[in-house]
């Protein structure tokens, strides 16, 4: 046992000094990967403790361990059941409203053969992807305020003006229609590169035999493209927990707020601005557990159901 | 019946399709062409509510305003800054560590590989981050801003697969020569990467460019060191506008006459902010888009 041991080291200390130059360059990698990841989940343990703001060892003789009490606060509280409903509400509704958009985008956009207007129509549904979230709010209350163009709209037709804005009703409304016309272009480009991987012999032995275009979408093109939407509908859903906080964050005002807190909200607020860190660490916690829980299982599935997976 | 007018080829089809085609286009464009129009138009027909589509008049007057504001000349010039500074770093550091790791066989090349992926999957969360930061001495510091930028596991292991499909002779040719990993790295690699170059610096750019959250929570006490999009929160979303761009268009001497015009170019001011924030990514956006659609493309299929 022992000579073989010191025979690998020897072989080990050789390899390291062939390979030392690359091993430079994964440092930096590595030394920030400890910085801002490995040592946070060191950090982690304050969930389990009465932690004070600028308290300077997280492991000292003062540290007063609680053990699970902030985890049983959180789900006693008020704002578990509202912040849980409103993140898996708006993704629900995100993925139910949004999520076919694309495919229908894509399959009618396939049917464009004029190559100009192909490529103009794409630029433009592209572009509110690269647009800030800022920029979006922005816009959004911009073109949903008393003077935008949505309420002239409606008064024109006769009707009262709305508080976009600041109606609960059409929180959902705005948050969700927004995600949409920023995200379907670009994720159309997916199911666009799904569809031009078809064979493109089908479509001429379908067209001998008279399909028209709708025969050949429906038999052809969806079934090519069924694993690419199977996999990230799978994933979409798995990933039901992880809210778009920045978003939700500028748009939320008070009179919204019972239905648009979500997690990240309520964990930035609490955390960050009345500064109770180890309440907000076991929040954190909690949620991310259940969130890789739910991602890694959607993962495991698409596996399943294809070869294609996320890792 | 139905069936005659569905026949393959139709052109009835192909009008409804383009056309439908095309009103999606130009409904998804609309709001910047109402931003756009409301900016430029004469703030009378601004503040009257009357621009909708198109410019009407056309005045220049609050770009005007918006460019002899300081502050967002200063948060403009921040924006490129960290873009500039964060994307050459991560880029860089990116293509490295995907060089070193593409190397069959290097010496703790699976314990690494497992290091580096761990944080992908697991999170510790904003708050822990926070503290740990903060106890590093990086609060109210750029460093906050920079550091943890700068690694992309992604970008990682996206340029790790790119250079993985280099024929491994390149380097070992290179060895032979008595080239060290460094002037590999530096002198026969990096030409052959540029394409993955292109994609991760584009996204880098654009993610660092779009970013605000990190700036409100890391760097409160220096409001001087802000960028463009946390002028637009503040400004916009959250604050009030004359007063963050720190020029008071009541006292300007040509407009003092005008009472109502003093009004109707504050209330035109918001539509030129956002454009002013959003046009460097709407003008570079055309000429880059085959690097973001192959973007897209490799961050949804691994292949």
């Amino acid at each position: 046992m022992k000579h073989s041991s010191t025979q690998h080291k020897r072989s080990l200390w050789s390899r390291i000094c062939e390979d030392k130059h690359l091993l430079i360059m994964l440092l930096p990698t590595i030394i920030l990967l400890i910085l801002f990841c490995y040592l946070p989940f060191y950090g982690l343990v304050i969930a389990f403790q009465n932690y004070k703001v600028g308290a300077i060892q997280v492991f000292s003789p003062e540290v007063e361990w609680v053990g699970l009490k902030h985890f049983i606060a959180f789900t006693k509280s008020i704002f578990f059941g509202r912040v849980f409903g409103n993140t898996i509400r708006l993704s629900l509704e995100s993925i139910l409203c949004g999520f076919w958009v694309p495919i229908v985008f894509a399959l009618l956009l396939n049917e464009i053969k004029i190559s100009w207007y192909k490529k103009i129509t794409q630029t433009f549904v592209y572009l509110p992807y690269f647009i800030s979230t800022a920029i979006v709010v922005s816009m959004l209350m911009t073109l949903t305020a008393s003077t935008g163009v949505f309420n002239r709209l409606i008064t024109a037709l006769g009707m009262e003006s709305i508080p976009f804005m600041q109606s609960p009703a059409w929180f959902d409304v705005l948050y969700v229609g927004s995600g949409i016309w920023q995200n379907f272009g670009y994720s159309s480009i997916i199911y666009l590169a799904a569809i031009a991987s078809t064979d493109p012999s089908l479509y001429e032995a379908a067209t001998v035999d008279g399909a028209n275009r709708f025969h050949k979408m429906w038999h052809i093109t969806i079934p090519t493209i069924l694993p690419t939407i199977v996999i990230l509908l799978v994933l979409e859903i798995g990933g039901v927990l992880g809210s778009y906080t920045e978003k939700v964050l500028l748009m939320y005002n008070p009179s919204v707020m019972d239905r648009a807190d979500v997690i990240g909200t309520y964990v930035y607020r609490t955390g960050l601005v009345n500064l109770q860190y180890s309440y907000t660490t076991a929040v954190g916690l909690f949620i991310n557990i259940i969130n890789f829980i739910l991602v890694f299982g959607a993962n495991t599935l698409a596996k399943k159901l294809t070869d294609y997976s996320l890792w | 019946m139905k069936r005659k007018t569905i026949r393959q080829g139709s052109p009835i089809v192909d009008v409804v399709i383009y056309t439908f085609i095309g009103i999606v286009a130009l409904v998804t464009l609309y709001p910047f062409i109402y931003i756009a129009s409301n900016s430029i138009s004469d703030p009378i027909e601004v503040a009257a509510n009357s621009v909708w589509l198109f410019p009407k008049g056309l005045s220049f007057k609050s770009y005007e305003k918006v460019f002899s504001s300081p502050s967002i000349l200063r948060s403009f010039f921040n924006s490129v800054f960290f873009t500039v500074l964060i994307t050459l770093l991560s880029v860089t550091n990116a293509i490295m560590a995907g060089y070193a790791l593409s190397k069959k066989g290097m010496v703790f090349r699976r314990g690494i590989v497992i290091f580096i992926m761990i944080p992908m999957f697991f999170s510790a969360g904003m708050i822990p981050s926070f503290v740990i930061i903060n106890r590093l001495g990086m609060f109210n510091t750029l460093w906050a801003i920079i550091l943890p930028s700068i690694v992309s596991i992604w970008n990682i292991i996206l340029a790790r697969t790119y250079i993985t499909t280099l024929p491994p002779a390149l380097r070992e040719a290179a060895r032979i020569d008595g080239a060290n990993d460094f002037q590999i790295l530096f002198t026969i690699i990096f030409p052959l990467v540029k394409p993955i170059i292109a994609v991760l610096a584009l996204y880098t750019a654009l993610g660092v460019w779009n970013s605000w959250f990190n700036f409100m929570i890391y760097l409160p006490k220096y409001p001087e060191w802000h960028p463009l999009q946390m002028f637009l929160v503040k400004s916009l979303i959250w604050g009030n506008m004359s007063g963050a761009l720190g020029v008071d268009i009541a006292t300007d001497p040509e407009l003092l006459r005008n009472k109502m015009m003093i009004a109707a170019i504050g209330g035109q001011l918001k539509y030129t902010v956002i454009m002013v924030a959003s046009l460097p990514v709407i003008m570079i956006y055309p000429f880059v888009q085959k690097y973001f659609i192959q973007g897209a493309l490799l961050g949804s299929l691994k292949e």
